[in-house]
């Protein structure tokens, strides 16, 4: 008990005075995590709007595969980012390996099947006759796909922080692809990993109360977004 | 110049053909209803009519265009009021505003004259989500939420399927003041001939994927 409140004491100075590498661990990690989760959800949000709206004939056997890939283990994940980035791989020659962008492709892999599936069930959800409700009273295809996302606003909200929160407390993927190099690719989870290791219990725990406040932080946020009355930009031409 | 004519439709789900053939013609400003039991084909033929669904067979003209040609167009001079109220999930007045905003009016305008609208039909709380209206209350909204558009075609499935004798009686004067002021050509589908003969000029029976005409 003794060793945890001195580390607890610990880690709240580190915060308080804004340690250099805490701060730039933290903002690694954010920056890391908010691109993927965006990148993701730019791509998977329409995806999963256009997948509710088309019937077809294997719709069935790719909504298993994303569901699938909403349990791909991120360390699988690493490995085969890095099988591709590494020096003799498909992609080596772009030489992204152990770097913070080959951190967000990791990640963007990993969240991209969570916002997708997790979309797609809200978007689902949308009664045929509101959706039909939205054509007849004359919205164009642009307007009407504006309308089908507000409707579903809350579960689209609910898979962009439900990715986040995975993408921020991720660790198996951005070890092997990032290599967890000090003030380069170093983020929250992997230095934890390590500072763990070398008995630094202060500096895990300055970094554990941090993560878990970041989350927080952004959950707070999104969470305000879900439940607020948004005026989406269905009406321009 | 007719405002709908529907030439030998044909529409079947699976083996099951509902409309045979099937030929309409509905000129401007008049009030027609067509009635017939459940599962006839009343709401399919509106349907087909609101671009909602698809046919195998015959030809659709609405003002002189054929509507598989020039959709959202001629889509925006119609409007439909289905059977079950369906309202966005938010407040009466953006569902009301929705038509119009679509269409570019601005906010303030598209705002006043939905309050407008909503005082004359007895919506008082236009700030109230949607999803807390009484069924005859809804039934008002998606009805404002249709005639707000001053569309050249109404299409009402089942008007007054939800509705008490009283709103039965507002909804026939709205109807009617609509003919009145703007002219507005309505096309009402019911399973019940005593409501749609009051206030409609002509009258068809929908029978065996068939129209015969009962009153005119």
């Amino acid at each position: 008990m003794g060793v945890f409140l001195e580390s607890l004491i610990e880690s709240f100075k580190l915060i308080f005075y804004l340690d250099k590498e805490v701060l730039s661990i933290t903002l690694l990690s954010f920056k890391v995590s908010l691109t993927a989760v965006i990148l993701a959800s730019l791509i998977a949000i329409p995806l999963a709007l256009l997948i509710s709206n088309k019937v077809f004939g294997a719709k069935k056997i790719l909504i298993s595969i994303i569901h699938t890939g909403m349990a791909l283990p991120p360390v699988v994940v690493g490995l085969i980012v890095y099988m591709f980035l590494s020096r003799n791989g498909l992609l080596g020659y772009l030489d992204l390996l152990y770097t913070p962008k080959a951190m967000i492709i990791a990640q963007i892999i990993i969240v991209f099947p969570i916002i997708i599936g997790i979309s797609l069930s809200a978007l689902n959800s949308v009664k045929k006759k509101i959706r039909e409700t939205a054509i007849t009273l004359g919205a164009t295809k642009f307007q009407y796909a504006m309308k089908t996302i507000k409707e579903a606003k809350q579960g689209i909200v609910t898979a962009v922080i439900t990715a986040f929160g995975r993408a921020i407390g991720e660790v198996g993927a951005i070890i092997i692809v990032g290599g967890n190099i000090r003030f380069h690719t170093r983020a929250l989870t992997t230095a934890i990993v390590l500072e763990t290791r070398r008995g630094e219990f202060a500096i895990a725990m300055a970094l554990g109360i941090i993560l878990i406040g970041l989350a927080f932080l952004i959950n707070f946020t999104l969470t305000h977004i879900q439940q607020k009355k948004v005026e989406l930009w269905t009406y321009s031409k | 110049m007719d405002l709908l004519k529907i030439t030998n439709l044909t529409k079947s789900f699976g083996n099951k053909t509902i409309l045979k053939n099937l030929n309409l013609t509905i000129k401007k400003g008049e009030i027609m209803g067509i009635f017939g039991k459940s599962g006839v084909g009343k709401t399919t033929l509106l349907r087909i009519i609101n671009m909602l669904e698809e046919y195998e067979k015959g030809k659709i003209h609405f003002q002189g265009q054929n509507i598989k040609t020039r959709k959202l167009e001629l889509q925006r001079k119609m409007a439909m009021v289905f059977q079950t109220p369906m309202l966005f999930n938010e407040s009466v007045l953006s569902n009301v505003i929705f038509g119009l905003r679509v269409r570019g009016i601005d906010r303030t305008s598209a705002k006043k004259r939905a309050e407008k609208m909503l005082t004359q039909l007895g919506i008082k709380e236009f700030d109230k989500n949607a999803s807390e209206l009484s069924g005859g209350e809804a039934q008002r909204v998606v009805l404002i939420q249709a005639i707000i558009i001053y569309s050249d075609l109404l299409l009402l499935d089942e008007p007054s399927a939800n509705l008490d004798e009283k709103n039965v009686k507002l909804l026939e004067k709205i109807i009617l003041d609509l003919k009145k002021q703007q002219n507005t050509t309505v096309l009402i589908a019911s399973h019940d001939a005593k409501h749609i003969k009051n206030i409609c000029n002509k009258v068809f029976c929908l029978k065996n994927g068939k129209l015969s005409q009962v009153k005119t």
